[in-house]
């Protein structure tokens, strides 16, 4: 059974279909592209999946549970996580306190910590901040970790959302195109990171990209969105290279391979 | 401890020794002890204000919320006989029982929105008040509250809050230990909550924070401590009216942002300032009569063009002036030994 299964989505915004009878099927250990032209309604399934946006009709099944209607933040405790298309930061916060706040759900803090701290307060707090320290190491931010967050370079934010999103340890991962406004050697870094996310930890990926090549890189299993429809689904190689996705994609020739 | 607790414990021991100790300086004139009690009762609902600050919404219903205080614990005290302690703290969870209710409704929505919601919210809880002439005495008011009750302690004996003097004290313990858990909150975890969701709600939700829950106990604890405010003032004015022209109507809601605005809303110290220096500033110019509101207009303004972080944050604006000054000193000696190299953008 795959680990998320998408059954006759349907979202519309007033007259708009901006999805329609979207099916799709996420196995575990997959990084999944969705891919189309802009409008296509891929920033839309992943506002359904993450859960800020609710469906007018189908089903999401994660992990063979039903989450079409469960509200954001709960979908983080069932295991999604999500990056966000902006830089979405805690911004007053450096950048180990970014992956401590949202550490939320692994914090347990009690009441009485707003008084005063016991010493076992005190040691699952350092608990904490190793573990934030840890996931740093992991996207190579450690040595920034006293930065504030907003003056990080653009990568490395986005390295850092991808530490804030790891923080809840999900098992799906939703990235809204997290290569954007990258140069080649950021978008390596950021391949990278994914795989290494998918090979050493089990994360599955969703992936909503622009860039082909990276994606040609990136991902397995590929669909292809437009006007709100699947047009196509298979390997991101066969996708990009079929005709009707050249076309609608790029209205010509397709020049990225 | 190093040298800036030191400071700040010995500025904090300082303000409250001189607190305990104003009747005493004031040599025990009743009208400047009476506007020290109220700017103490104000300090309390202009802190409830920026409580509500830090997640970011500026409400401008706390004056509704210190009504619901204020009728709250006079008629609880007049009509069902209960001690001063116990309508102190009655009427204040009545009003986070409100504020808490109302919140899930009214904290869906943001910005201006939460702020108009708030606003014509606190005006039909003052109509209520002004109408309902069987329960609050209506366009008359509500008068003859009587004293907060004596208090027996041990080895001192029963105390008498029948004097402006000791009603005073009673403020003034009040409020500090309501700025004290305020303080202890925003140290804690809770705030650091409040922090994320200020700064990015939806990133917030997604890492799993009930954000819509925070921020309903973020407005019922803000509301609660509005309320204490308002039985405070109950007990200090000793009668209530909810016209317009009141405590309760849209021009205190306005007054208790400016005294936010100009203490500094971004620090604890804040609502504090603002309002003793507002206070003060205004009972200097009250020969001006009908241009006092004028003058602390033009102060406002001032403060917010020149001092944007408020009286609180001066040190701060003064430090980084100092240490532009001494960049802009450091930078032009670079610039007249090496080439002018240009600007990346970024």
């Amino acid at each position: 059974m795959a680990l998320l299964e998408i059954r006759d989505l349907d979202k519309h915004f007033g007259g708009l279909a901006a999805v329609s009878e979207f099916d799709l099927d996420v196995a575990e250990g997959e990084i999944c592209g969705l891919i189309g032209p802009n409008g296509a309604g891929k920033s839309t399934v992943l506002n359904m999946i993450g859960g800020t946006l609710l469906p007018n009709q189908g089903k999401i099944t994660f992990q063979s549970k039903d989450i079409t209607n469960i509200p954001a933040y709960r979908r983080a405790s069932r295991g999604i996580a999500r990056v966000f298309q902006r830089n979405a930061l805690f911004k007053s916060m450096t950048v180990v306190e970014n992956v401590l706040a949202a550490s939320y759900l692994h914090s347990s803090k009690k009441f009485t910590e707003i008084f005063f701290k016991t010493p076992s307060d005190l040691k699952r707090e350092k608990g904490l901040y190793d573990r934030a320290m840890e996931l740093l190491k992991f996207v190579g931010l450690e040595e920034q970790s006293n930065e504030m967050a907003t003056s990080l370079p653009h990568g490395n934010q986005r390295e850092l959302c991808v530490a804030v999103a790891l923080a809840s340890e999900p098992k799906l991962l939703l990235l809204d195109e997290p290569l954007t406004g990258m140069n080649a050697e950021e978008i390596a870094a950021m391949s990278a990171i994914v795989k290494a996310l998918r090979d050493t930890r089990g994360i599955t990926s969703i992936v909503v990209e622009h860039n082909i090549r990276a994606v040609l890189g990136l991902c397995g299993h590929t669909v292809v969105l437009n006007y709100g429809k699947k047009m196509m689904e298979g390997t991101a190689k066969e996708c990009v290279d079929d005709p009707a996705v050249i076309e609608a994609y790029l209205g010509a020739e397709i020049d990225v391979i | 401890m190093n040298r800036n607790k030191i400071v700040k414990f010995s500025g904090m021991a300082v303000v409250v020794v001189l607190v305990l100790l104003l009747p005493t300086i004031l040599s025990g004139n009743q009208y400047l002890i009476s506007v020290a009690s109220l700017t103490v009762i104000n300090i309390l609902l202009v802190a409830s204000l920026r409580n509500i600050f830090l997640t970011d919404q500026i409400s401008l219903g706390q004056v509704g919320f210190s009504l619901i205080g204020s009728y709250g614990g006079a008629l609880l005290v007049m009509k069902a006989g209960l001690n001063f302690w116990a309508a102190l703290v009655i009427s204040g969870l009545l009003a986070a029982a409100v504020a808490l209710v109302l919140g899930y409704p009214f904290l869906k929505v943001k910005g201006i929105y939460f702020s108009i919601l708030t606003l014509m919210t606190a005006e039909a809880f003052r109509l209520v008040a002004y109408y309902w002439r069987e329960l609050t005495g209506g366009t008359l008011g509500l008068v003859n509250i009587p004293p907060a009750s004596p208090m027996t302690l041990p080895f001192i004996g029963t105390i008498k809050f029948d004097t402006p003097v000791n009603y005073y004290y009673i403020v003034v313990i009040v409020v500090l230990i309501c700025l004290f858990i305020m303080y202890l909150l925003e140290r804690s975890h809770v705030n650091f909550r409040w922090r994320a969701i200020k700064d990015a709600d939806e990133l917030a939700m997604s890492v799993g924070i009930n954000v819509i829950w925070y921020k309903m106990m973020n407005f019922a604890i803000a509301s609660f401590f509005a309320g204490v405010s308002g039985v405070l003032f109950a007990f200090f004015q000793r009668n209530l009216s909810a016209d317009f022209g009141s405590r309760f109507g849209v021009t205190m809601s306005i007054y208790l942002l400016v005294y936010m605005v100009v203490g500094g809303q971004k620090y604890f110290a804040g609502p504090i300032i603002g309002t003793l220096v507002l206070t003060i500033i205004s009972e200097l110019v009250r020969p001006l009569q009908n241009y006092k509101d004028m003058f602390i207009g033009l102060i406002a303004i001032l403060v917010m063009i020149f001092m944007p972080y408020g009286l609180a944050g001066l040190p701060t604006q003064f430090r980084y002036w100092i240490q532009g000054r001494r960049n802009s000193g450091l930078a032009r000696r670079i610039n007249n030994t090496t080439e002018e190299k240009p600007v990346s953008p970024s």
